[in-house]
């Protein structure tokens, strides 16, 4: 049995709800400011820092807070740790609101913007490894692709001007297979190969996914793909057999399908469904539960898979209430009904608007909101484009008269998905949890609260968090990153670029070029007992 | 491929055969659980909803990230 380390890093969106006259740079200012003053700590080379519990908040391109869990040993602790960051987020924003008046922080657990930026945020994943990493991508793709049905976000494809339901809101925004980049032109499979550990470690860093409200979701997101890396690394080859014709365009019509049944088209001419390409990784992870590069938790992820992929098979209508994408489906189309819009016409009306908002943008009205009235009223600019769309709308089994309710429509279900996970307390989310109707815990996600102030007990995250506790009250200058803690003035290093260190050597003086002198020499820790 | 191996720790996605007391119970139980569901839901959403989702998603506008 092998120890396997991962974690998940997520952008959280942000806004002030009463005070627009605070830029969102401002508010995100405040918000690092008042973690500083309020959370145990070491600074890291930038405006962030690292927390007493071994993790990492700072504030990442596009000024999105954003939180690291520390390394994690299990998917467990990925759920725990990423939860207990979001505890540490809402807690800050709770002391912000306290300490500028008139203020209400909102923070967004979404990865799209439905405000007419079209872009996206993230929430990566790192899994660490000792495979060669050009030979991971075969691997890992087709998991990566088919995934989705479990660990999808659920949401609207926020570059259409229809809407248009998805499994994944991250998936229209990926442009290609394989890049470097992840801020623009990103990939499903990222090529970096960051280490942020000693020669000898790989990280597969992974762009691709959403942050998630469900515990399940989460939990077989990091177990699963924890197992496909480590299958990966022990040479099994688990993507042989199922490499995909176009992983791209396989993962947008996978993301498509409510109904998981689609198909797509592999290199050997055959066609499988998500649900049979996934059964293919866990089959080959039953047959290796074994293998000495498997962590113990393998045989309850396997477990756990199989039954959610036999759930997703044979009774989907049963996960109405455990993922995050099916929690949306089903409370979104309960509300397009309340609000007279058939769900399953909603696609037919995507080239429809997608006709007229072009009309409206080149017109002489674009300043104007696009509205029903504004559309369909006799001197309307757009009348022409009406008229060459009605024979259409009528083969569509669509009518004028509903335009109105599905622009309105449009609008609020984007609300709601941006409120969704809100970390307030008051998101879709949280409520229907308070209400006691979601069925999404994962047995065993527990200790959260715990988890705010204390590291995982596996690994450098436990040294680097209990040096953090013992020398942010010390005074002194310390300045933190992943591999290690630095005593600037004192010189000397806590070297963690060992992902798997058990133990707090303080090393030989830093010298003055900045470069670390060879290793060997070590100090006990002034600070223990 | 091993498509449909069940475990015996699976949880039971019904009560028993059709036409089964316990099956009838189960399903009027899972109904009545949706029901709540979306009973929690549509009050959810009309406490989230601001009245001006327009308005509402200008404010809340995002940069892009990674």
């Amino acid at each position: 049995m092998a120890e396997r380390l991962m974690g998940i890093e997520t952008e959280y969106a942000i806004s002030a709800r009463y005070s627009s006259r605070i830029s969102r740079e401002v508010l995100v200012t405040n918000l690092i400011e008042i973690a500083r003053a309020t959370l145990v700590h070491l600074p890291d080379a930038g405006s962030g820092m690292f927390l007493g519990n071994g993790s990492r908040f700072y504030v990442d391109y596009g000024n999105h807070p954003e939180l690291s869990t520390p390394e994690c040993a299990n998917p467990w602790d990925v759920v725990r740790y990423t939860l207990a960051g979001e505890s540490i987020l809402a807690a800050v924003a709770r002391e912000m609101e306290l300490r500028v008046p008139d203020t209400t922080v909102m923070l967004f657990k979404s990865n799209v913007d439905y405000g007419g930026s079209m872009v996206t945020w993230g929430c990566h994943e790192s899994y660490l490894h000792r495979a060669e990493p050009c030979f991971l991508s075969d691997d890992v793709i087709p998991h990566l692709v088919t995934r989705v049905i479990y660990t999808g976000a659920g949401g609207f494809n926020s570059l259409s001007h229809g809407l248009e339901f998805t499994l994944s809101p991250r998936v229209p925004h990926l442009a290609t297979v394989e890049s470097n980049n992840s801020t623009s032109d990103r990939g499903i499979f990222h090529t970096k190969d960051e280490s942020l550990s000693k020669p000898g470690f790989h990280r597969l860093h992974i762009i691709c996914g959403e942050s998630l409200s469900s515990e399940t979701s989460m939990w077989l997101k990091a177990g699963t793909t924890a197992l496909v890396v480590a299958m990966a690394e022990a040479g099994l080859k688990p993507g042989d057999g199922v490499e995909l014709l176009a992983p791209l365009q396989a993962m947008q019509t996978i993301a498509n399908d409510q109904s998981c049944t689609a198909s797509v088209e592999l290199v050997d001419g055959r066609c499988l469904s998500a649900i049979e390409i996934q059964y293919h990784y866990l089959t080959l992870a039953e047959e290796n539960l074994g293998h000495a590069l498997m962590p113990p938790w393998a045989e309850q992820v396997c477990h756990e898979w199989r039954a959610m992929l036999n759930r997703v098979l044979d009774a989907p209508e049963s996960l109405a209430t455990t993922l995050d994408w099916t929690i949306k489906q089903a409370l979104y189309s309960s509300h397009a009904r309340a609000r007279g819009v058939d769900w399953d016409m909603l696609p037919r009306w995507t080239p429809v608007l997608s006709t007229l908002r072009y009309a409206h943008d080149i017109s002489a009205s674009y300043q104007e909101r696009l509205t029903a009235d504004l559309i369909l009223n006799r001197r309307s600019p757009l009348r022409d484009t009406v008229r060459s769309l009605t024979p259409g709308l009528d083969q569509s089994g669509l009518t004028w008269d509903s335009l109105d309710s599905v622009l309105t429509l449009r609008k609020e279900l984007f609300e709601i998905d941006t409120r969704f996970g809100e970390l307030s307390g008051q998101g879709l989310f949280a409520e229907m949890e308070k209400a006691g109707v979601l069925t999404h815990h994962f047995p065993g996600v527990d200790a959260i609260e715990y988890a705010t102030t204390h590291p995982p007990v596996v690994g450098r995250a436990r040294v680097r968090g209990e040096a953090i506790q013992r020398l942010a009250a010390q005074g002194g200058a310390y300045r933190c990153d992943w591999q290690g803690v630095t005593d600037l003035r004192d010189h000397r290093l806590l070297d963690l670029s060992d992902p798997y260190e058990t133990v707090a050597l303080w090393v030989k003086p830093i010298q003055a070029s900045g470069d670390l002198a060879p290793l060997g020499a070590t100090y006990a820790d002034p600070f223990l007992p | 491929m091993t498509l449909r191996e069940r475990t015996e720790e699976e949880r039971p996605l019904d009560g028993g055969a059709p036409g089964d007391d316990s099956a009838d119970a189960s399903l009027r139980q899972a109904r009545l659980a949706g029901q709540s569901f979306l009973a929690a839901g549509a009050d959810a959403i009309q406490r989230a909803l601001s009245g001006d989702s327009e308005k509402f998603l200008a404010s809340t506008r995002q940069q892009g990230g990674q």
